[in-house]
């Protein structure tokens, strides 16, 4: 375990005008480890993750991030070229909707290859061994390699999108609503292989989700937001067993058993 | 629901939390593995060699005590979708950078000790009955060789024979110096593996002040 956490968020404030997107959010973030952000809808958790991945300019706060090499980066203080360099190699991006984070016209394979070919590689037979390779572990059947993913179906495409992802090592994956509008038997083999995949590889990972089932299985801490704000934070299952804040309470309690 | 809890726990002893059902037995337990809040006061423990106080502990710090140094039996098992109860059991020691298929073997071997039969092992336990789930549960809490155990009522769902399977783990436990610190409300258990028995209603609320 390092002693230096791989992202620093600092006072991070997003304002839509007079309204509140998320006020006031700092944590640290450590190597290893799975941060899962939960709320209801319009609680900020989506406008947080955007101003943390760099998809949306906060308006007041910092956040850094920790190079290979060791220094601290500012996000915000690097050049545009320095960003999308890191958001195309050591950063993931899993989106709800896997067609916003696949091309949907071209081949599996490509997909997978294609953030290869981003950090450089050339090698047709080594890329196409590795997306091979990837749709195996995301258990896509190899004689799917050249379909479009539009003939996939939402489930398939959602562990397509984590295979293009995690293709290129990444350090630290975001994930928005990773199994949102999945059906649950999906969502339940989604998991598994995501928590697989998260432990064998050391991942970082920042998770938003309304499912607080998802949260408890995948994530270490979590963060508790309504309206822009944190109302708790803290070991998953000690926020879950044992919620503190009246609204996580709340939020506990309308958990429908089985 | 307590207040003012004071004890203390050493290398190779069990002590047992006595009490009637809501007085906070379990409660207890949860604020020394930290799933339950600790509004004041301190729980020492030694971890990696230093004085921890899990109070305050990040949560950082209190997955790495719970990966290293405090290990927890719980009544029930959290089931997680498509793992396999062998994988289940093996879990603690992979955490801990054991090699998947040495803590495979050790995790056949408990399970077999616990007479779980073998055609269970590669399913997820999340159908299986409560005294088949129990002992996965058990199984996952004695692999490790955790400076610390504490025991939720490892025995309410389980026979005669599996108790007493049980007992001769908890004396080896006890044997290798772990601290064990449990809820058994089977006098039977309780009586062969308590070294001493922590009387939980003398930690009720209000109870000083009266």
């Amino acid at each position: 375990m390092t002693d230096e956490p791989l992202l620093r968020v600092r006072s991070i404030s997003k304002f839509y005008g007079n309204r509140i997107g998320c006020n006031d959010i700092s944590f640290d973030l450590w190597p290893g480890e799975v941060l899962a952000v939960v709320g209801e809808s319009g609680s900020g958790k989506t406008t947080l993750l955007n101003c943390l991945s760099t998809r949306l300019l906060p308006t007041s706060g910092t956040v850094s991030y920790r190079m290979r090499y060791g220094a601290f980066h500012d996000l915000y203080r690097m050049s545009e070229a320095e960003r999308r360099f890191l958001m195309r190699t050591d950063w993931g991006f899993v989106h709800q909707n896997p067609s916003d984070g696949l091309r949907m016209t071209v081949s599996a394979g490509a997909n997978v290859g294609e953030r290869l070919m981003a950090v450089g590689q050339r090698h047709y037979g080594d890329i196409r061994a590795s997306a091979t390779d990837w749709l195996g572990r995301v258990e896509i059947s190899e004689d799917r390699i050249d379909d479009q993913p539009r003939a996939f179906s939402g489930g398939m495409r959602q562990r397509l999108q984590i295979a293009r992802n995690l293709v290129t090592g990444p350090r630290l994956v975001f994930m928005d609503e990773p199994t949102g509008g999945l059906d649950v038997s999906v969502q339940a083999r989604l998991l598994d292989l995501l928590r697989g995949l998260v432990h064998e590889l050391g991942l970082s990972a920042i998770v938003v989700t309304h499912d607080l089932a998802v949260a408890r299985l995948l994530s270490h801490r979590m963060i508790v937001m309504k309206d822009g704000h944190v109302v708790e934070s803290g070991l998953t299952d000690r926020v879950l067993d044992d919620p503190q804040a009246p609204y996580t309470q709340l939020l506990v309690s309308s958990i429908l058993q089985v | 629901m307590v207040a003012d809890v004071s004890f203390s726990l050493s290398a190779g002893e069990c002590a047992v939390l006595g009490g009637p059902s809501g007085a906070g037995k379990s409660s207890i337990l949860k604020m020394i593995y930290g799933s339950y809040a600790i509004d004041s006061g301190q729980v020492i423990v030694t971890h990696d060699g230093n004085l921890v106080d899990l109070a305050t502990a990040d949560p950082r710090t209190v997955i790495a005590i719970r990966r290293d140094t405090i290990g927890y039996v719980s009544q029930f098992l959290r089931a997680v979708p498509r793992v396999s109860a062998r994988d289940v059991v093996a879990e603690p020691l992979i955490a801990r950078g054991e090699a998947l298929e040495t803590a495979r073997g050790r995790a056949e071997k408990l399970l077999a000790r616990l007479n779980l039969p073998e055609r269970l092992w590669d399913l997820p336990p999340a159908t299986f009955s409560g005294g088949e789930q129990q002992r996965v549960n058990i199984a996952r809490g004695f692999i490790t060789d955790h400076p610390v155990l504490l025991l939720d009522e490892p025995t309410a769902s389980l026979d005669k024979a599996n108790r007493e399977i049980v007992v001769s783990m908890i004396d080896e436990k006890k044997t290798a110096g772990v601290a064990l610190l449990g809820i058994f409300h089977d006098q039977d258990v309780r009586d062969v593996v308590a070294d001493r028995i922590i009387d939980v209603i003398d930690f009720a609320p209000g109870r000083k002040a009266a």
